[in-house]
């Protein structure tokens, strides 16, 4: 009982304090506003914030942003899928190994904008940000499921073999477990970095509804409150859905 | 049909732990392999289970042969119960059968990180047993057990040995009388 209650204290006590240092930078922003007094460079959080309340009002709003995430969640997705599946290919197989490295080394080292470019000359613009943010997710999830398979413990793998596990049984209880930890923390840290080259490929790429699009757009009419406001909006959607995910591979690992 | 270990060489780098190593083990009964701490018994008992390849001789009789190994760490799956880490190289009951005569009834459905040294071991050894193989090889299997665990056991071992050939590693000549024969690697 006396534990629950400090621990719901503690709970508060840092609830609070985020809220201040929230505050503070609101507060901050608002000044920094003020002082530079050009709406043009700089509009205030108050100003922002009428601004999103008046877009949120149109039904347009919420359409735009389930587009932005549907195509968001979709290249994650698939980005998820094919680096997993290319760490399995590459950790198995020797061959396969030498003759996808350099493609890997090339993806991470391109700017996303140079895929962005390529991609609009390749594919339909409504397109350009699920390849966008499939080739931003791949090499994270890659590189980190390789580690999971190499970090399989030698030790149980040889205790396997003697006692005549199947693969699948080799798979399920030995190498699924050791790679999770890894997956799941390219999983995190994949999800913010697809925001970015998603929302990125939409302004470069303006596919019909999308908040890229209306990004590009206020800038080009130089709409800075409109700039602020679908800059909340994305990093707002991004924040709920890292900590949904959070929530999900937090239950799934509880599972295991 | 015995097993014929002859003229087995193997080094490590520069460590020869085998040089024209002959000899030879029973198809039953209890073979103690005694030798000073690092003169080759595990690396023996992990070229007997195929872990490990010799560079030069070889060995006859293992063919078709099923081993069952108790390594010298427990190598349990965390994730999974103590039921689960014995029935997955057999069979529930067996499981539960040798769990049981290890004095681990009440802790089946404990996962390792909740046991102590001892039980791991015991589920470790539970593992072996319920594999029935024809070869039982055992690394230091008396570790972290008390008197009467290690009384048990060696009633097991003995039992085990009229229908297999179990080979034993440790360290204590106390834990070694139960062996029919011993067997000295003097590296």
């Amino acid at each position: 009982m006396i534990t629950s209650t400090s621990q719901s204290n503690s709970r508060a006590v840092k609830a609070l304090r985020k809220t201040a240092v929230i505050l503070v930078w609101l507060l901050l922003w608002q000044i920094i506003a003020t002082a530079v007094n050009k709406e043009i460079l700089i509009v205030s959080p108050v100003v922002t914030a009428k601004r999103l309340v008046e877009l949120a009002t149109q039904g347009e709003f919420w359409l735009l942003s389930l587009m932005t995430l549907i195509r968001i969640i979709k290249g994650y997705l698939i980005g998820i899928v094919v680096g997993t599946a290319a760490a399995v290919l590459t950790a198995n197989i020797k061959i396969a190994d030498e003759f996808l490295k350099p493609l890997l080394s090339v993806i991470r080292a391109t700017p996303v904008a140079s895929f962005i470019i390529l991609a609009l000359v390749w594919i339909r613009r409504d397109n350009v940000p699920l390849f966008a943010t499939s080739l931003i997710v791949i090499p994270i999830i890659w590189a980190n499921v390789t580690q999971g398979i190499y970090s399989a413990d030698r030790d149980l793998l040889e205790m396997a073999k003697v006692f005549g596990f199947s693969k699948r049984k080799k798979l399920f209880k030995i190498y699924v477990p050791s790679v999770m930890p890894f997956f799941f923390a390219g999983c995190s840290t994949a999800i913010g970095l697809a925001w970015k080259s998603g929302v990125a490929a939409e302004v470069l790429s303006l596919p019909s509804l999308s908040i890229g699009k209306e990004l590009y757009y206020s800038k080009i009419y130089i709409e800075t409150a409109d700039l602020f406001a679908w800059t909340v909006v994305v990093i707002t959607l991004s924040m709920i859905l890292e900590k949904l995910l959070k929530k999900v591979l937090s239950g799934i690992g509880g599972r295991q | 049909m015995s097993i014929l270990i002859k003229n087995l060489s193997k080094s490590f780098g520069t460590n020869i732990v085998f040089n024209n190593f002959s000899t030879e083990l029973p198809d039953k009964g209890i073979v103690h392999l005694r030798g000073a701490s690092g003169s080759g018994k595990t690396t023996l008992l992990r070229i007997l289970s195929g872990l490990e390849q010799a560079e030069g001789g070889g060995i006859s009789g293992l063919e078709s042969k099923k081993i069952a190994y108790v390594f010298q760490e427990d190598r349990l799956l965390h994730e999974l119960s103590a039921l689960e880490n014995v029935s997955i190289v057999s069979n529930e009951e067996q499981a539960r059968f040798w769990l049981g005569r290890l004095g681990l009834s009440h802790e089946l459905n404990k996962k390792p990180p909740q046991l102590s040294g001892g039980m791991c071991r015991r589920v470790a050894i539970a593992r072996a047993l319920a594999y029935r193989g024809d070869i039982l090889l055992l690394d230091e299997p008396f570790n972290g057990l008390d008197a009467e665990l290690k009384k048990i056991l060696s009633e097991i071992l003995m039992e085990v040995s009229t229908k297999a050939l179990v080979v034993l590693v440790t360290h204590e000549q106390g834990e070694a009388d139960i062996a029919e024969q011993t067997i000295s690697i003097d590296g």
